[in-house]
């Protein structure tokens, strides 16, 4: 049980005494992407051979550290010396690395960076290569001179890839729930004003300051009031909020309770899609590791303070990330979206007060509390704060789960993280944040990840799923693809969307198939403007975007299949 | 039989008993109901009497008692029918049977058919057999058809699931996708007597149960196949899948009975696309293709 600061500090030793222990720590990354690649196989034959070659080791199952394009990762940390990170460990190159472990030897060929130490966000620096020998010459490259690690900025992923998830210890050890310690001995009032301060915006899509929508939802009427996380992540393109939880589902954890003490909620909803299996499994196992610690429940840390989290599974719709359709969905009801106002923080679940915010934003929270409103708003560009999670993918060398600073370059984040493009073949467009943002043209990658400079674009940071396209991408059949994407997904309540996007996409079915001329093209800009403002919620409204944007960019695609 | 005669007295009565019998035994039933009136009135217009006393001694039970009420006699004394111990699906079972008999009939049927029933069981549970076997050997034509059928829609799993998922989430509206998912999780699909036992169970109307299970994508209506093969269709598979593996697969499986086959929204491996999610693992390239094979050839 936790009950106090002093029991943090010693889970915060017993974590470190797993991540420092006296033998050779073997992290595997076992997310659901690691998975696809064979992770279980990788992690079976390294627990079959560690044991057969009598290797006192701690095994360990870890998350994802971003490095995708490098499944299965395996991590070696011999005490004192730096880890070493290797990649594409498939299972016959286990034998080697196997026998490497055992002698003490690094297989350059296989590893992709060395880690000496780390800059810790909050626990600042941890120290790898502690025993004092020489690293000149080393065989394997510094992580931080590596182009994928070195634009990043790992605020939000400081622990993904480096704890086991499934361990409260390993996350107290690096700074874990000490923002909650501190912010339970901070005034309510002090706690919405540190996260108004610290420039935080919603990391859901718009952009919505954090700290005005916890004011509003704390100033409003009534004693029952409910914090939602969002992690329905329904477009298409992204997978860095599943990734993220079954990497370091503790953080969103600590998040909702500082934002339950300082809204004034005791009930807190996690929803999650039901994809996502892995990632539903660690977050409910991390809630019940919380309230078993007596960190969620009564009394939390001597503080008076009570609340409890409720890991809820969804439907798997794309419109339940719209925030009044998830209301629904966690009422039991069809996850139609309401009318707004009022807006959730006056009358949201159960028509109480409702906080929802996504996993990102909920994650940033335990950093802004710990370092302070000034050091977090120091971070990022002039009205974008903070550093941005992307899932990046696509016709891209290295996709992975990446995190770098607002107004970092697009150009940059594709050239020097990504790799660039695979197969000597040229960017085409990039599709910045899901389909609703849709596709801007090469010409843009000047633009920085920035959500006001993307909405100036007629683009959209959205919630981060950066797809990048290549010239072999036909842009008429992706708006098509996207379009009917937006038809499966309609959720029928609005006429425009459930019959006007569909009427689109016969269109763009004609037009495919040759049998349209220019009139088509004038026909696409008539139903576009109906739809963009007669539906209720966003899903419709935007459900033009991909057509629409790819008509203004990639003209010449259209024109091609013109009678 | 055109010969028979009836006494008005008679004639009335056997109306009345005819509209008692079940509508869809009505017709077939009538023509042996007249013969048997017939040999009790021998020579005679058929009256009141003889069809009283056909209907005490010529029909067997539960027939007799039911009928026996319904044109105005007293009915042999009612016995409480005895306490069973249900087990597996057997007291849904007795109750879709019951369902057939109609709703003012539905009392007696129940004393008799617990009692046919215990006779069977000799003082030990009630398994599904004893009461398919009641159904195979006493229920008439077209209801033991119809019963029969439904059983087989019943789907194969244990009523009691789903009053302990219901107990461990409670009853509330908001609790009702929970419950769900936890019956799917358990049964494989949600079906139409596990949603009805739902709403039982909840007192949540069925409509709302399926509305909700047919919004969802999450919910399957139908049994899934042995195995279950999930097509994401996010963007980066759509844009990697330049060999068009994802229609190639629908194919493989189309041609394979034992499979089925889902188009989800993205499962959120997009660095690794194009993926399929396979008995609930998530599989890429050659181990996808290897995977799918193994499954659809064999």
């Amino acid at each position: 049980m936790i009950t106090c600061a002093d029991d943090l500090v010693k889970a915060k030793e017993q974590g470190n005494k797993r991540l420092f222990g006296s033998r050779v720590r073997v992290n595997v990354g076992t997310s659901t992407c690691c998975l696809a690649k064979g992770a279980e196989l990788t992690y079976n034959a390294l627990a079959y051979g560690i044991t057969s070659a009598g290797i006192n080791a701690e095994l360990v199952k870890t998350g994802c550290n971003g490095m995708c394009w490098a499944e299965p990762v395996v991590e070696v940390h011999q005490p004192g010396q730096p880890k070493i990170i290797y990649g594409k460990v498939t299972e016959k190159e286990i034998p080697r690395l196997v026998k490497a472990i055992a002698n003490n030897e690094v297989l350059a060929d296989l590893a992709i960076a060395r880690v000496d130490s780390e800059d810790h966000i909050l626990v600042g620096s941890i120290d790898y290569a502690t025993d004092g020998a020489s690293l000149a010459g080393h065989p394997v490259a510094a992580i931080e001179t590596t182009d994928f690690a070195k634009m990043q900025h790992r605020v939000i992923l400081r622990n993904a890839g480096a704890i086991d998830p499934e361990n409260i210890d390993e996350y107290i050890a690096r700074g874990g729930y000490f923002a909650l310690a501190k912010a339970l001995t901070m005034k309510p009032e002090k706690i919405v004003r540190e996260v108004t301060e610290s420039g935080l915006r919603g990391r859901g899509g718009a952009g919505f300051p954090a700290g005005i929508k916890w004011r509003m939802c704390r100033e409003a009427a009534g004693d029952v009031k409910y914090l939602i996380c969002n992690v329905s992540e329904g477009e298409p393109g992204i997978g860095m909020h599943r990734s993220f939880l079954e990497s370091d589902p503790h953080a969103v954890v600590e998040g909702l309770i500082i934002g339950g003490y300082a809204i004034g909620a005791r009930t807190a909803y996690i929803y999650v899609r039901d994809n996502y299996r892995v990632a539903l499994q660690r977050i409910t196992k991390a809630v019940n590791d919380a309230r078993e610690a007596g960190l969620l429940g009564a009394d939390i840390l001597k503080s008076g303070f009570c609340m409890d989290i409720i890991v809820k599974e969804g439907g798997g719709r794309y419109v339940c990330g719209e925030e009044t359709a998830l209301l629904s969905c966690i009422e039991g009801k069809i996850g139609e979206p309401r009318q707004r106002p009022p807006f959730p923080t006056n009358s949201g679940l159960f028509g109480k007060p409702t906080c929802i915010n996504n996993v990102e934003t909920w994650a940033n929270i335990p950093v802004i509390i710990e370092k302070g409103a000034a050091w977090y708003s120091a971070i990022g560009s002039a009205k974008s704060k903070g550093t941005k999670v992307l899932s990046l993918a696509g016709n891209i060398s290295r996709a992975g789960m990446i995190e770098v600073d607002m107004g970092t370059k697009i150009s940059q984040i594709i050239d020097v993280t990504g790799g660039g493009i695979p197969g000597g073949k040229k960017l085409k467009g990039i599709q910045p944040g899901g389909p609703s943002g849709g596709v801007l043209p090469a010409s843009m990658a000047r633009l920085t990840i920035d959500y006001d400079e993307l909405a100036g674009a007629g683009s959209m940071l959205g919630s981060g799923g950066m797809v990048i396209m290549d010239d072999s991408n036909d842009m008429v059949k992706l708006a098509r693809y996207f379009t009917d994407f937006f038809v499966n997904e309609s959720c029928g309540k609005c006429v425009p969307c459930r019959e006007g996007v569909c009427r689109v996409r016969d269109m763009l079915d004609e037009l495919i198939a040759g049998r349209s001329d220019k009139t088509a093209l004038k026909a696409f800009g008539d139903l576009a403007a109906p739809i963009t403002k007669a539906c209720a919620c966003a899903l419709g409204k935007t459900a033009m975007v991909p057509v629409t944007s790819t008509m203004k960019h990639f003209r010449a695609d259209y024109d091609s299949y013109l009678q | 039989m055109a010969d028979v005669t009836w006494t008005p007295e008679g004639e009335k009565l056997f109306a009345k008993l005819l509209a008692a019998v079940p509508e869809a035994m009505r017709e077939p039933i009538k023509p042996k109901l007249i013969q048997m009136l017939a040999q009790r009135a021998g020579s005679g217009s058929i009256d009141e009497a003889a069809i009283k006393t056909m209907v005490q001694e010529d029909l067997p039970e539960p027939q007799k008692s039911a009928l026996m009420q319904a044109i105005g006699m007293q009915a042999p004394p009612q016995q409480e029918g005895p306490v069973l111990e249900w087990s597996g699906k057997s007291e849904i079972m007795f109750e879709l049977m019951l369902g057939e008999v109609p709703e003012g009939m539905r009392s007696i049927f129940r004393g008799k058919l617990s009692a046919v029933i215990a006779q069977k069981t000799q003082g030990g549970a009630v398994t599904d057999d004893h009461v398919n076997a009641v159904v195979n050997e006493i229920v008439p034509e077209p209801f033991k058809s119809n019963i029969l059928k439904k059983f087989k829609t019943l789907g194969d799993f244990d009523p009691a699931i789903i009053a302990a998922i219901v107990e461990r989430f409670g009853t509330s509206r908001d609790k009702l996708m929970f419950i769900m998912h936890a019956v799917q999780d358990e049964i494989g699909y949600l079906p139409r007597e596990a949603m009805l036992a739902i709403s039982d169970k909840t007192g949540i109307p069925v409509s709302a149960i399926y509305s909700v299970a047919s919004f969802y994508k999450a919910f399957r209506l139908q049994r899934p196949g042995a195995h279950h093969v999930k097509l994401c269709c996010g963007t980066a598979c759509h844009i990697h899948d330049t060999a068009g593996v994802g229609r190639e697969i629908e194919h493989k499986i189309a041609a394979s009975p034992g499979v089925s086959i889902e188009k989800t929204l993205c499962l959120g491996c997009c660095d690794c696309a194009p993926v399929v999610e396979i008995d609930g693992k998530v599989y890429k390239g050659a181990e996808a293709q290897a995977k799918i094979d193994s499954i659809t050839l064999g």
